[in-house]
């Protein structure tokens, strides 16, 4: 009882947003639209929309614990069916995503040259001949994956904030950057076998090595999905109010 | 039988220890107040008994269930807390429609009732609310989710005493219709005496008196007269404290020794539920 009115809740707390961002994405299709009728389009080309909706479920994601949390406490909902109904009214919000960003990367292809991010990947790996449904598909459920995770990343990473005290959260704050950005990228120009090695982990990663495979870049999306959704899990299992 | 066990509970934070191995046995359908000073470790107490906090040591049961991650029995108690625990943007309306997803025995028109009774608008976002009116819109909430256990943390915070005085009378003919158990930490001990059925004071942490109110009133008393009396009457006495006014004495005592045989001189008052708590936890 208490999971189903906690995911109701949490799903009523993101329909305002997903409706101002869908409204967005509309009028961007319709000005695009008009502008490509009216001007003609030349070289331009509109690709990847998909980034967009990724970015905007993490932030989703990024907002789901602490409102929630506290609301929850107030209404005598534990941790573990919060958590449920956080897990149960993402996978709604990445399944419905997906299936209106289907819709709309389809309608918008069928009126302006645009390339969406799943056919910029893994285009070439579906043959002339292939059914355009399987193509639809798969599309579907690489953007439901892709979001899931992203809006699991997005509540993992609030998490860490809300467990961490002043000096952890600096850390959390400056090391992930320094490394990635500065480290990294330093250690991979001066030894090229990191870089490569890098590269390698990220075709893997996305299904991109040798051939273009689509459904291992699902399965790792639902790895590390499950991987974030544990380690959110252990986090919040003792959090406290604050 | 208790409604509620709480069994050697001890939490600490950091350093600081806020309960030292409580245990306290809280009955059904009686109001009880938890009273300490600044500190004392109510608000901590009252997070436990609702999982909002996990104990370092010990447990808390309702009805024999242990509440941690407990939906079953968190359901069972509602707790209005100190802090404003709902969205800040969130509307009162929209807080009292939530509430009732629940606690499916909320009473929305009861809760619109209280609402005009107290002059809330329930069309205002509670960020817009002022501390007295956050405190009735969290006071409604808690009068009509028809919870069978209240825990109420210093409800009357910031209203003015017309409202506080609606409020207690609200919240015991609340009591009357629907028994259920209710526990209220608050401050305003006088204003709250009675109301309050049992008494739970706590002391730096620990548990420093369980008693029914009525018990712990007949046994309190104040003694006045000149210092060498008073002295000679309170040798074998349990004395919480004595003030001395030139050569004349007051001392505030709670024994259930009688008082017959006084000697003359020596005066006897009766002593209420605040300055026996004060006494108490200064001493």
């Amino acid at each position: 009882m208490k999971l189903q009115s906690i995911t109701k809740y949490q799903l009523s707390e993101s329909k305002k947003s997903l409706l101002i961002f869908y409204g967005i994405m509309f009028t961007i299709l319709l000005l695009t639209t008009s502008s490509f009728n009216l001007f003609g389009s030349g070289t331009a080309e509109v690709r990847g929309t998909e980034m967009a909706s990724a970015i905007f479920i993490f932030v989703i994601g990024l907002n789901s614990f602490r409102s929630n949390f506290l609301f929850s406490q107030a209404n005598g909902v534990s941790r573990r069916t919060q958590f449920k109904g956080f897990l149960l009214s993402i996978l709604m919000i990445a399944g419905v995503m997906a299936v209106i960003d289907t819709i709309y990367t389809n309608v918008f292809s069928a009126l302006v040259p645009y390339l969406s991010f799943f056919s910029m990947i893994y285009g070439e790996s579906y043959l002339p001949g292939s059914a355009p449904l399987s193509i639809l598909i798969d599309g579907l459920l690489w953007s439901f994956f892709l979001y899931a995770l992203f809006a699991v990343l997005g509540y993992f990473i609030n998490l860490v904030y809300y467990r961490s005290n002043l000096f952890m959260k600096l850390i959390v704050s400056i090391v992930p950057p320094v490394f990635l950005f500065i480290l990294l990228p330093y250690l991979a120009f001066i030894y090229p076998a990191i870089s490569d090695g890098i590269l390698s982990l990220i075709n893997l990663f996305f299904g991109i090595d040798k051939t273009l495979n689509p459904y291992r870049a699902m399965v790792s999306f639902s790895l590390f999905t499950l991987l974030f959704a544990t380690g959110s899990y252990l986090l919040m299992r003792k959090a406290p109010i604050k | 039988m208790n409604q509620i066990e709480i069994k050697g509970i001890t939490k600490i934070f950091g350093e600081t220890i806020a309960l030292r191995n409580v245990t306290i046995g809280i009955a059904e359908n009686r109001i009880y107040g938890l009273l300490g000073r600044n500190g004392a470790g109510k608000t901590t107490l009252l997070n436990l008994m609702t999982n909002k906090l996990f104990p370092t040591a010990g447990e808390i049961l309702i009805d024999g269930q242990n509440v941690q991650e407990n939906d079953q029995a968190l359901s069972r108690v509602y707790c209005m807390a100190e802090t404003n625990l709902y969205p800040e943007n969130m509307k009162c309306r929209a807080a009292f429609d939530w509430s009732r997803e629940f606690y499916p025995k909320f009473d929305r028109n009861y809760a619109d009732q209280l609402a005009i009774l107290f002059g809330l608008d329930t069309t205002k976002k509670i960020r817009s609310l002022s501390t007295g009116y956050q405190s009735i819109f969290k006071m409604i909430i808690a009068l009509a989710c028809q919870a069978e256990i209240l825990l109420l943390d210093e409800p009357v915070l910031g209203l003015d005493a017309n409202h506080r005085d609606l409020f207690y009378r609200e919240l015991l003919s609340n009591y009357s219709d629907n028994p259920k158990t209710i526990v209220i930490s608050t401050h305003l001990i006088e204003e709250a005496a009675d109301l309050l059925e049992e008494v739970i004071i706590l002391k730096e942490g620990e548990v420093l008196l369980v008693d029914h109110v009525e018990n712990l009133l007949s046994r309190g008393y104040t003694l006045s007269g000149t210092s060498a009396l008073v002295e000679s009457y309170i040798k074998d006495k349990h004395v919480l404290a004595v003030e001395s006014f030139g050569g004349l004495k007051t001392a505030y005592l709670l024994d259930d020794q009688k008082r017959e045989g006084l000697q003359p001189g020596l005066e006897i008052t009766k002593l209420d539920l605040q300055k026996m708590f004060i006494h108490l936890t200064n001493a």
